[in-house]
């Protein structure tokens, strides 16, 4: 072995933490964090009391960007993932429950599927949503009483699909199935992960 | 993750049992360089550098030492197969003490995303060449387990966890060997295009020849993609 003196190791002591100061003058970001339920505004948590009985504790996030603050409760309730989002004022803003697709009705998914038909050689959907926007009474009606009266249906997938290559999509569909918009989808960098 | 934790803690006990002749240990640094160039939205080509260096080994008394042992430069052309999913081969050349060594790498890598968390899969095979060695054959499988810290998500400027065990199967000359590699990573998103991790990176090795051996490494890496 090639022995070298023990004050080698500060230059590369010093060249990591250069790199870590330098990270910290970071550019102006878009974020979600956790927060406790205490820091959420109390409409937003009344409004989901009401709404869902005997839900357990939800976990909360806080989501800043460009255009402001948001809350989103996510929770597990009835065999089903929800999203929740809030203004910041914790006004409910809409409702967003993970589904299998034996769960959206025929009609809507033959008519996701004609979409994926004549845009993709192939497609694999990776996630569907039903989204539900609305008032606060009738969202809360909605899941208290099964009212569906004044509620905007949506369904958002997530879905990768073929043509020359493989991409990951997000679509967004209306309540018949007819696609309204869709993004398309980065993974963010996992080179800490492959290489 | 339990099965993982089980698969560790029988290797570890695995190793015990041999280390009655006192096992091989040594310990120190290792700074690792990634840098990642996407050439399309297909392509990519990774190089990367890994350097070790000793800080204490116990065939060589209580002194402390600071002791090149290797550094490695990688290079690697990656393929997307789909999201998620990619091939790669890869070069490789290790500086060390003897003759130095040249591998060549054969990697696939695919990406578990879930609501909160990544697991990644990756499945690598590599023959190495050293002058005056034996060809030596590899397979090796790294389960990584990666998870956010601050929210469902990791965004930039947050912190993350990253738990992986990699078992190595190797044969050389006839001779079968296994490694395992069980590292603990503490990242740091910055930004889109770069993130700091501060690992400690636990290999145990010759489970199956003579002269079992445990290294012990604080790592420092650093990615940056562009």
């Amino acid at each position: 072995m090639v022995h070298y003196p023990i004050k080698k190791i500060i230059p590369i002591l010093f060249f990591s933490i250069g790199i870590f100061y330098a990270s910290l003058a970071q550019e102006k970001i878009e974020k979600e964090s956790g927060i406790k339920a205490s820091q959420v505004p109390a409409p937003a948590k009344e409004w989901l009391e009401d709404a869902f009985e005997n839900l357990k504790k939800p976990k909360w996030y806080l989501e800043i960007s460009q255009l402001g603050r948001s809350y989103e409760a996510k929770f597990q309730f009835q065999d089903h993932y929800y999203s929740v989002e809030f203004d910041s004022l914790g006004n409910i803003q809409d409702v967003e429950i993970e589904l299998e697709q034996a769960e959206v009705s025929p009609e809507v998914w033959s008519a996701i599927q004609s979409y994926f038909d004549s845009t993709y050689e192939q497609v694999k959907v990776e996630k569907i949503q039903r989204q539900l926007s609305g008032s606060a009474s009738a969202l809360e009606d909605y899941f208290d009483e099964d009212e569906r009266e004044g509620i905007v249906i949506r369904y958002e997938l997530v879905f990768q699909g073929k043509n020359d290559i493989w991409e990951l999509w997000e679509g967004l569909f209306d309540a018949q199935g007819i696609l309204l918009s869709r993004l398309k989808v980065q993974i963010r960098a996992n080179d800490n992960l492959i290489f | 993750m339990k099965k993982f934790l089980f698969a560790f803690v029988f290797l570890g006990g695995l190793g015990e049992l041999k280390a009655q002749e006192k096992p091989v240990f040594f310990t120190g640094i290792f700074p690792e360089l990634s840098l990642t160039k996407r050439i399309n939205t297909l392509h990519k080509i990774n190089f990367k550098v890994e350097n070790q260096e000793v800080i204490f080994d116990n065939r060589e008394g209580e002194n402390l030492q600071f002791t090149h042992y290797r550094t490695d430069l990688m290079l690697f052309f990656d393929r997307n197969v789909r999201p998620g999913m990619s091939v790669a081969l890869g070069v490789f050349h290790r500086f060390q003490e003897d003759e130095d060594a040249n591998r060549i790498i054969q990697q696939l890598a695919v990406l578990q995303r879930m609501r909160n968390l990544r697991i990644n899969h990756r499945f690598r095979t590599d023959q190495t060449f050293t002058r005056n060695e034996a060809l030596e054959f590899r397979f090796r499988y790294r389960f990584s387990l990666e998870i956010p810290l601050e929210g469902a998500e990791v965004d930039p400027g947050e912190l993350y966890v990253v738990i992986s065990d990699e078992p190595i199967f190797s044969s050389q000359a006839g001779e079968f060997e296994i490694e395992n590699r069980l590292v603990l990573s503490l990242g740091k998103l910055i930004n889109k295009q770069q993130k700091l991790e501060w690992a400690v990176d636990y290999r145990t090795d010759g489970f199956v020849q003579e002269g079992f051996r445990t290294r012990l490494w604080a790592k420092i890496s650093y990615y940056y993609n562009f």
